[in-house]
């Protein structure tokens, strides 16, 4: 049996093991007689109070709770939960790096300008786009400064073009980032074998569209075949193409994203390049653009001049900063040690095995989940529960039922398009033994779908909480202690 | 290199697949577009010689001592307890990801849970998020949170104090030049908002101030609210250095309605800029239009208390263009380190903090006014404050390794003999003594 049992403490919540004259961390008053302001805050709400030795417990018991990469295939789709290297922390850790005031002058700087300059290098190399900002501090804010940038070329060539198409596969950020970003959006229905067909777009393109925002491969896991085809349309329109970059751990040193006629593009560091989800971030989401858009990267940019490098802030047409600051730094860092430990064959390699694991999932699961369509599959694939309905159990119920097994869910009921969507991604960095264990164990749970069902609908029960109320919350929020 | 499969795996998963080799999985891409996929950046080799590289990278850099650093202006030199690096690279915390699946996220969901009572109750308010970007960004989405607020379409105009970090108003401009929201600018009086232009404000939905302001100062909010709520507006603070709050009267005190600052300060190393950690409060009539993860107390099927993502209408995975904001991650790790600061230092820690803070920059700012630097401005201020000082003092100081202060001609070419002078606890009065011999008599 892949789960066992173990002793995990039930943890209370920092204000509730807060006592009065309990002592956290006092640092020594250098001037203990010197006068304090006459208007003072007088009191600390539940700012607790507590030893450093409870604090630490509390959260070393809260980690226990939590499932992570490091525990196990954690396979959700589009997310790229890939194994984080250690090689990474240690370098992000030097000193230099962490100390560093985003202030100080260049001269002081030039190691750290120089990391980012050649991070923007390897951007724009493994994109095939020039220019390349890397202030933006997730995908989705990748999204906004991309649609920015679209948006200046229009308002600076006149255009009057105020429209996106957007595929109905498409993470809910690119709608949202094109809204923020002042377009109005048309959504165009994936076509049946999973990919977009130019046809339907052509039916949509009109005076008004001043760009596509694309996922290639798609949410699907499908790769976008008549992109090319599409793309050419739409510059022949005078619109842009945006390619959103979160399934790049699918074609790397296979396709390359200009190549395809993408305009611009956005990266996410934390999951093709390997740093950290942190448990919902810090991201980074770092945009490359074309040559004819650089006049519109957010400001600065790192350049180099001669021998030095520098903090470029003279772009007359850019957007303005998109954050305060240059970006991401502490993450930066991870994204090149993991670029430059494997180098371009690396990251083919990459792709290859992250496609090969994928599709081995599919081979071995198809025969007892209902795939929705026949159409080659890269690094993901999407299944649906259409079978197990049969017997009444839901997506939610598989995914409960997986937990009990010792694997972390994939996505689930996205994308939109496939009801019940279960979405699976491996990732290259799971092992033959590792994915043999979860398609074990999805058989186990089909055949539970029809001996057993009641044992799917009552998962999770190893967790510390069983199946929670969503409902209840919503309705009636309790977001702070008191 | 991470990735495990021996070459016999490999060829045991392509036959179950029915291929021959890896390049048949790529087959079905067209031609057409696979021309220059190669990626041309070479390996470096292997682990170690990654690390000696970046090693080198890290000597190209002259970081000063933490206590030779009297840098500040949006990101502070705080001493940060080593308990918070053990905690946080327990891999459970961070190589999860958004908690989607509460059951097996409820130490990433209880964390945040108790930042969010944390943060909400350091700025007095009645709710926080479970954060954003930065400071700049929680501040840009504040105005649109207004912008929505308001009922009436004429309000259209937000006043920003012009005694607001200049990034932050840049990083605005840029955020809200889609939505046909007018700026404007109040003008400042000796280095605070000159109240009186908020009560002429025509067509004004939201009045943004910072506290403390860029300058180092605290902005009166006793009177710029109530003049902000004469006018219909509604009142957006912006606190760069959250630790002041811990010795000032914080926000929720003066009926301010978002509150928002950057966290950075609150144990999060410096590393040149980000991430850093946006915080996000509001009053909570507000929730339902507050940008970015919430997360809510629930129960489970067997009445244990537990966490969840709630509210989740409000953003894109569920609203799409229809969202609050496009924001899907937050600061994750970043949040779980103010969380455990905040815990660690405590009440009185973090009291004692501020006010160490407080103490060194008086005194600081007194024994250089008693060598004829004086401050540009007056009024009350927490950890730094704004002088004129001469170039040649400043190179003197950089030659021994001190950062004597953030150049502000940086900002404004107005600016150019102005420094802004920031003291921590990690100043001691040794740093201080140094930098005072340095200046001469």
């Amino acid at each position: 049996m892949r789960v066992g049992r173990h002793i995990v403490h039930r943890e209370k919540l920092l204000f509730e093991i807060s006592r009065e004259g309990k002592r956290g961390i006092l640092l020594e008053d250098p001037l203990p007689d010197y006068p304090l302001p006459e208007e003072r805050r007088k009191e600390m709400g539940n700012i607790p109070s507590l030893s450093e030795n409870e604090v630490v417990r509390h959260f070393v018991r809260l980690s226990h709770f939590n499932y992570s990469v490091e525990s196990g295939l954690y396979p959700l789709g589009s997310c790229t939960m890939k194994y984080k290297p250690k090689l990474n922390e240690k370098i992000a850790r030097l000193e230099a790096f962490a100390n560093a005031h985003p202030y100080l002058p260049e001269e002081n700087v030039q190691g750290i300008l120089r990391l980012m300059y050649e991070l923007q290098n390897a951007l724009a190399e493994i994109s095939g786009l020039p220019g390349v900002t890397l202030q933006p501090a997730a995908g989705a804010h990748g999204e906004l400064t991309g649609m920015l940038i679209i948006r200046a070329y229009h308002l600076d060539h006149r255009t009057g073009k105020d429209t996106v198409i957007i595929p109905d596969t498409a993470h809910g950020t690119n709608p949202a980032s094109s809204k923020m970003a002042g377009f109005r959006v048309k959504t165009v229905k994936v076509g049946s074998e999973g990919y977009l067909r130019v046809d339907d777009i052509a039916k949509l393109v009109d005076d008004r569209t001043a760009a596509i925002m694309i996922t290639n491969p798609n949410t699907l896991g499908i790769f976008e075949e008549e992109l090319y085809d599409i793309a050419e349309l739409l510059h022949q329109k005078g619109a842009l193409v945006y390619g959103d970059g979160a399934n790049l751990n699918a074609m790397m040193g296979y396709v390359k994203p200009a190549e395809l006629g993408i305009d611009v593009l956005h990266f996410n560091l934390h999951k093709t390049f390997s740093t950290p989800h942190g448990g919902g971030g810090p991201g980074s989401g770092p945009v490359a653009v074309s040559s004819n858009l650089s006049d519109y990267l957010p400001v600065p940019v790192i350049d180099r001049r001669n021998d030095r490098y520098v903090l470029n802030y003279d772009i007359p047409r850019s957007i303005g900063p998109v954050k305060e600051f240059y970006g991401h730094f502490g993450v930066m860092i991870k994204a090149l040690a993991y670029i430059l430990l494997l180098g371009g064959e690396g990251l083919k390699r990459v792709s290859e095995i992250a496609v090969l694991n994928a599709n081995y999932i599919r081979k071995k699961l198809e025969p007892y989940y209902d795939l929705p369509f026949e159409t080659p599959t890269m690094h993901e694939v999407v299944f649906t529960d259409r079978r197990q309905l049969a017997n009444d159990i839901t997506t939610m119920d598989i995914a409960k039922a997986l937990i009990d097994m010792g694997f972390h869910p994939p996505t689930v009921y996205f994308p939109l398009v496939v009801k019940g969507a279960i979405m699976i991604e491996p990732t290259e960095t799971e092992s033959k033994e590792e994915i043999d264990q979860f398609v074990e164990a999805m058989i186990e749970i089909d055949r539970l779908s029809r001996e057993d069902p009641q044992s799917l609908k009552d998962a999770p029960q190893n967790t510390i909480v069983g199946r929670l109320d969503e409902v209840r919350a919503a309705r009636h929020p309790k977001l702070k202690f008191g | 290199m991470f990735i495990p499969h021996s070459e016999d795996d490999i060829k045991s998963l392509l036959s179950e697949i029915g291929l021959k080799s890896l390049e048949d999985l790529f087959a079905h891409i067209p031609q057409k577009v696979r021309k220059n996929a190669e990626i041309k950046i070479e390996s470096l080799g292997d682990q170690k010689k990654v690390e000696e590289y970046f090693k080198q990278l890290a000597l190209a850099n002259e970081i000063p001592d933490p206590g030779k650093s009297f840098l500040g202006g949006g990101y502070y030199n705080h001493y940060i307890p080593a308990a918070i690096d053990e905690i946080i690279r327990r891999t459970e915390f961070y190589t999860a990801y958004t908690p989607y699946q509460p059951e097996i996220s409820q130490g990433t969901l209880q964390a945040l849970f108790e930042f969010q009572t944390m943060i909400a109750d350091l700025f007095g308010m009645d709710i926080a998020n479970a954060s954003m970007y930065d400071g700049a960004t929680s501040a840009a989405e504040a105005i649109l949170m207004a912008r929505r607020l308001e009922k009436s379409k004429e309000r259209n105009v937000v006043l920003i104090s012009s005694t607001l970090h200049p990034d932050y108003l840049e990083v605005i401009k840029t955020y809200i030049s889609p939505s046909g929201i007018e700026i404007g600018t109040i003008p400042s009086r000796n280095g605070r908002v000159d109240t009186n232009f908020i009560e002429k404000g025509k067509n004004v939905f939201a009045v943004v101030v910072p506290y403390p302001n860029f300058f180092g100062i605290l902005e009166d909010l006793e009177v710029i609210s109530d003049l902000t709520h004469k006018i219909g507006a509604k009142l957006i603070t912006v606190t760069t250095e959250p630790i002041a709050l811990a010795l000032f009267p914080p926000p929720g005190e003066f009926e301010v309605d978002i509150a928002v600052g950057e966290g950075q300060s609150l144990g999060i190393p410096l590393y040149f800029g980000g991430p850093g950690l946006g915080l996000f409060t509001s009053r909570e009539e507000y929730v339902r239009q507050m940008p970015g993860r919430l997360v809510g107390e629930t129960v489970d099927s067997r009445g244990n208390r537990g966490y969840v993502l709630t509210l989740s209408t409000r953003e894109q995975h569920i609203r799409r263009e229809r969202a609050t904001s496009n924001i899907c991650s937050n600061q994750g790790l970043n949040a779980l380190i103010a969380t455990i600061y905040l815990a660690l230092m405590g009440k009185e820690g973090l009291r004692r903090v501020a006010e160490i803070n407080y103490k060194l920059a008086h005194y600081f700012l007194e024994k250089l006014t008693d060598r004829g630097i004086e401050p540009l401005y007056q009024g009350e201020f927490f950890n730094e404050f704004t002088v004129k000082m001469e170039k040649e003092k400043i190179n003197r100081l950089m030659e021994k390794g001190i950062v004597p202060g953030l150049h502000l001609g940086r900002f404004n070419p107005q600016w150019k003999d102005h420094y802004l002078i920031t003291v921590t606890e990690n100043n001691s009065l040794e740093s201080i003594e140094k930098y005072l011999d340095l200046l001469g008599a």
